[in-house]
């Protein structure tokens, strides 16, 4: 099952990369995720691995992930190590002076047959309402940090 | 080896249709697991309902094996184990310390059967019939103790006296909710000393789980709905 959804975000790619690709930062506004707890290669960038969980249904679904892809201010790629087969990315393209944010996150269980099939379908909405609350969480965080730093600026001008 | 059966590709294979039993049939939720030590040998000690269906076996297979990884080996020690694949092995003594000498996350069921039969309106109740081998039994390999307390799966059915549970036919479980906690684990010999007394032990785990347990109990408002 592959599910993607967008928002625009009124902030450069650089202010959105700068929430996304810190891995401090993810379980502030990545909901339905419990952990993602580095474990392993660099901090962030390729072939960093964490430990994610997100909580679907009746358990805390995930395993280990690597980064795959960190084109920064672009995209963020990642791909299943361990536990459920998942690949998930980050895609920033420049949109009307913001930033338009992609989240896509595919997942399954190779080999889960028709059981696998429907609990996908089942998941779906969970998994989708997860990432459209991350997405207006990410944008709130960002254009509100940058509201902050458009203050100080001004403060340290008038000065 | 009684332990060979487990297969982490077939649980893997199998999780989908665990997460659809435990998610739309029971709406369980699975609480505390961060309180299982990472890796490592656990002993983990569960109070046993719902019969012979026992659906907390299930939950919590699913609910272990989606957070810590199908490649953690677990094995849950039952009367009857009808998935040998998913780690289910005989409750033997000898299986017993086989998973725990493997490394492996085991989880046990003091009150066993009898536990698993007691009464509906026992429910609430922690029953382990005075079995105390699951501390030698954690001494023994110095291993943690994790009591994992689960509610509901007493309401899968009704139980009367006597091991009957109604309905007789079709022996399809109730769709009752069910919660389980994992609790802090308990370090015997630093908690209780180089030689724990083991009535003492015995008291204090089944004091804590029939708090818990009350304490879930108090949480559901109605019977199977919960």
């Amino acid at each position: 099952m592959r599910i993607a959804e967008h928002l625009d975000v009124d902030a450069p790619p650089e202010a959105v990369w700068e929430e996304i690709a810190d891995p401090s930062k993810v379980l502030d506004f990545f909901a339905g995720v419990t952990r993602w707890e580095h474990t392993g290669g660099p901090r962030q960038g390729c072939g960093a691995r964490y430990r994610v969980l997100m909580r679907v249904g009746s358990a805390e679904v995930g395993g280990l992930i690597e980064t795959v892809e960190f084109a920064e201010q672009r995209d963020l790629a990642w791909t299943a190590v361990t536990g459920i087969d998942q690949r998930g990315r980050w895609r920033l393209r420049p949109h009307g002076g913001g930033t338009r944010v992609e989240l896509r996150w595919q997942y399954g269980v190779v080999g889960g047959g028709l059981f696998g099939r429907l609990s996908e379908r089942v998941a779906a909405p969970i998994v989708r309402g997860n990432l459209r609350r991350t997405l207006r969480e990410l944008k709130r965080a960002v254009e509100h940090e940058q509201l902050r730093a458009e203050a100080a600026r001004r403060r340290s001008t008038r000065r | 080896m009684n332990l060979d059966a487990r297969d982490p590709d077939h649980i893997r294979e199998a999780l989908p249709r665990l997460w659809l039993q435990a998610s739309l049939w029971y709406r369980a939720e699975v609480r505390g697991l961060g309180n299982i030590p990472e890796d490592g040998p656990v002993l983990l000690v569960g109070n046993h309902s719902g019969g012979n269906a026992s659906p907390d076996t299930t939950v919590f297979t699913l609910a272990f094996s989606t957070y810590f990884g199908v490649e953690r080996a677990f094995y849950q020690l039952v009367e009857r184990p009808s998935q040998p694949r998913f780690g289910m092995v005989e409750a033997t003594a000898e299986n017993a310390r086989d998973a725990l000498s493997a490394g492996a996350a085991t989880l046990v069921y003091p009150g066993g059967e009898h536990e698993a039969h007691r009464p509906s309106w026992q429910r609430h109740r922690v029953d382990f019939g005075g079995a105390t081998d699951f501390i030698d039994l954690a001494l023994e390999h110095d291993v943690p103790i994790v009591p994992v307390v689960a509610v509901g799966g007493q309401e899968t059915a009704l139980f009367l006296p006597g091991g009957i549970s109604l309905p007789l036919w079709p022996k399809v479980p109730l769709p009752a909710k069910l919660t389980l906690e994992a609790l802090s684990p308990i370090h015997l010999r630093a908690e209780f000393g180089s030689e724990p007394d083991v009535d003492q032990v015995y008291e204090h785990i089944l004091r804590l789980m029939n708090d818990t347990l009350q304490a879930l109990a108090a949480e559901r408002r109605l019977p199977v709905l919960g």
